[in-house]
């Protein structure tokens, strides 16, 4: 596998006929964690949900390209194939399917015809992956999602992200409702995933995962566009100092 | 192949000459040809019945019965499965062509075909057989099925005797343009316990033909029954049956509805809890796809006290599919001590199918411990399918998996393994058509 590359290039995006993201240019490569934050209602989980295909979101302009080809062309089972991944905030809840079953159906639906692995190989290999995230076995009898705590459901989507090895994960305010320990875990689980052949994406609203995930890029987002770019220490100065300084700043 | 023979009654009173059946069987048979005539068609809330559905059919020609299993038909040996080890009775468009019992039954255990039933074991057969309809609780498709029948199966269970394998009842149709009527009475004594599982397949192409059936239950004090009945037939057929209970006191019956087949399909359910401290537990799961219609009427009737009732269903409609879930649950005065619960819910695949849910609770005694339903009728989550495409699975791939998972809390309530085995392959087949 070569190093990916998600070029957004100037994306404008409506939900319900109102414009929410506005403009937005950026471009992910493999080996690089950004981190876009911003305060709520800048756009931050539109961005994430459009890159990933949910079709309430309407793409207006712009584009969304994955190693060259039309992301936006694609539907959200082909864009997970294709190596994208999105952490959701909010996992739904599906009664009536297990984890094991429903990890082992997108497994084998990820990695594609010819390396399904067997009921057995993959017990194997989720046991481990669950070890990892300090996840218990009894886990996996669950019913996707229903009763899972908030530590539990994050969790869970990074055990679904260390199995399914995207290209390029999106991460949706992965660390709200998380307690310090269990934002540690998850921080480590997505930290042992990283290479060159993984580029991640954190959509935040404070500065505490980034601690841990140590982001190359640090990007603000405000009203639909991102208003300013930067390493490590610009979460520091905006965590420090409040989006207001930022508004100040630019201007809004 | 079929007969231009009209149904009527001499043709009813000719087929009570060729079986050469005892008087006593033929009057039944011939009363309830005369109930036929006189009661009106069922109606059912959502599914309109019309006089020619019970009429516009020749009567089956039938076969004779065959000597060993290989030599059924093969598409009927496919849908049964591998027959070693399994209690079986077959009836071919209405006759018995097939039974097969596992070595050594307890003592005193009855399977065997009704007709067989009625001449060797006639004791115990004519004090339960057609009785039912003569207190007045047929209605027009159990009075055909009692005037109709060429065949139907008979169980009995002695006092304080289990079964250790299911019985099954297998109906299969080939004939085209016919209606085939059946009977089926179950009786055991107290303490006993037995499982009868109904198949209801037919062979590809048959168009035009009916079943009209009737299973009447007679559980003995503190007895256990199971009663589960999977319906895969063609979409040419049309299958009008009715399932009746009456529970002694202390007895447990446990019905499993499984519809899946058929044009047209009314599984009436009939439960009177009369015997004090009797349960009832009714599962059901439907998937009407097409152009199918399929009703589930589940009556639970409670006059006797202590007795409880529970109703649980899920159903699927897909393409232009209809179904009906009618539960109706009566508590009357002093059946003291009582509980009666349904819950129904029902997933609509597709805009141009629909769901009918018809929940009915009556209490009319006021000392009862519970009572309640709950009914909804819904689609499938978007948000869940994008969760599941968002994995990777495709559309296709995503709805199976909450198809699998939205039958799972009936599922995995059936009773029986093989029942239950059963009834996910069914469902399987469905979301794969």
């Amino acid at each position: 596998m070569s190093r990916p590359t998600l070029e957004i290039r100037d994306l404008r995006v409506s939900i319900e006929g109102k414009e929410i993201v506005k403009g937005l240019s950026l471009t992910i490569k493999g080996g690089e964690v950004h981190a876009i934050m911003g305060p709520n209602g800048s756009g931050k989980s539109t961005l994430a949900y459009t890159l990933m295909g949910h079709p309430r979101y309407v793409v207006e302009d712009g584009e969304v390209l994955l190693d060259g080809d039309d992301v936006l062309e694609m539907e959200p089972d082909e864009r997970a194939r294709r190596g994208l991944f999105l952490a959701f905030q909010y996992p739904v809840e599906i009664p009536g399917v297990t984890v094991a079953n429903f990890l082992r159906t997108a497994y084998n639906a990820v990695h594609g015809d010819g390396k399904e692995v067997s009921v057995l190989e993959f017990h194997k290999k989720l046991r481990e992956e669950m070890a990892a995230l300090q996840i218990d076995e009894e886990f996996a009898g669950r019913y996707l999602n229903e009763g899972f705590s908030g530590g539990e459901k994050k969790r869970h989507e990074i055990l679904q992200m260390s199995l399914l090895r995207p290209r390029i994960a999106i991460m949706d305010e992965t660390d709200s409702g998380l307690d310090i320990d269990a934002l540690k875990i998850v921080a480590e689980g997505v930290n042992r995933l990283r290479s060159d052949e993984l580029g991640v994406l954190v959509i935040t609203h404070y500065q505490r995962i980034l601690r841990y995930l140590q982001p190359d890029y640090v990007h603000i987002m405000m009203d639909g566009q991102i208003v300013r770019s930067g390493g490590r220490e610009l979460a520091e100065e905006l965590e420090e100092k409040g989006y207001d300084w930022l508004k100040s700043e630019i201007g809004a | 192949m079929t007969t231009q023979t009209k149904l009527d009654q001499g043709w009813i009173a000719a087929l009570s000459d060729r079986t050469g059946e005892p008087a006593w069987l033929r009057e039944r048979r011939l009363a309830a040809w005369g109930r036929f005539t006189e009661l009106p068609v069922p109606a059912y809330e959502r599914t309109r019945l019309k006089e020619s559905q019970f009429e516009d059919f020749a009567p089956a020609q039938g076969s004779g019965p065959v000597r060993s299993w290989d030599e059924l038909p093969a598409a009927l040996r496919e849908q049964v499965g591998d027959p070693a080890g399994r209690a079986l009775v077959v009836l071919a468009n209405g006759r018995a062509v097939y039974r097969q019992l596992p070595e050594a039954l307890p003592e005193g255990v009855v399977i065997t075909d009704l007709a067989t039933a009625v001449r060797e074991h006639a004791v115990l057969v004519e004090p339960r057989l057609l009785v039912r309809g003569e207190q007045g609780l047929d209605n027009k498709v159990t009075a055909l099925s009692g005037a109709l029948h060429t065949g139907g199966l008979f169980v009995y269970v002695p006092k304080g005797v289990a079964v250790p394998v299911p019985v099954e009842y297998i109906l299969w149709m080939d004939e085209s343009g016919v209606a085939v009527g059946d009977v089926a009475l179950i009786v055991t004594e107290a303490r006993a316990e037995v499982t009868v599982l109904e198949t209801a397949v037919s062979a590809p192409g048959v168009e035009r033909s009916a079943r009209f059936g009737l299973i009447d239950v007679f559980p003995g004090e503190d007895a256990r029954v199971v009663c589960g009945n999977v319906q895969a037939f063609g979409q040419g057929v049309q299958s009008l049956v009715v399932r009746r209970v009456l529970p002694a006191p202390r007895s447990h019956v446990d019905w499993v509805a499984a519809e899946f087949g058929a044009e047209l399909s009314v599984n009436e359910m009939d439960s009177r809890l009369d015997g004090r401290g009797s349960e009832v537990r009714a599962l059901g799961v439907f998937f009407a796809g097409d152009r199918q219609h399929i009703d589930l009427e589940m009556r639970m009737i409670h006059t006797g006290r202590e007795t409880a009732s529970d109703i649980l269903v899920r159903g699927v409609v897909r393409d232009q599919g209809r179904a009906v879930y009618g539960p109706y649950t009566l508590i009357k005065h002093d059946a003291k001590d009582s509980t009666g619960f349904q819950r129904g819910n029902t997933l609509v695949l597709d805009p141009q199918a629909r769901a009918y849910s018809i929940p009915q609770l009556h209490v009319q005694e006021d000392e009862v411990q519970g009572a309640g339903h709950a009914a909804t009728v819904g689609k499938v989550d978007p948000e869940q399918l994008f969760y599941l495409q968002s994995r990777g699975l495709t559309l296709q791939q995503a709805r199976r998996l909450i198809v699998d998972g939205f039958f799972y809390p009936v599922t995995d309530h059936i009773p029986v393994e093989a029942l239950k085995t059963r009834v996910m392959a069914m469902v399987e087949r469905k979301m794969s058509a």
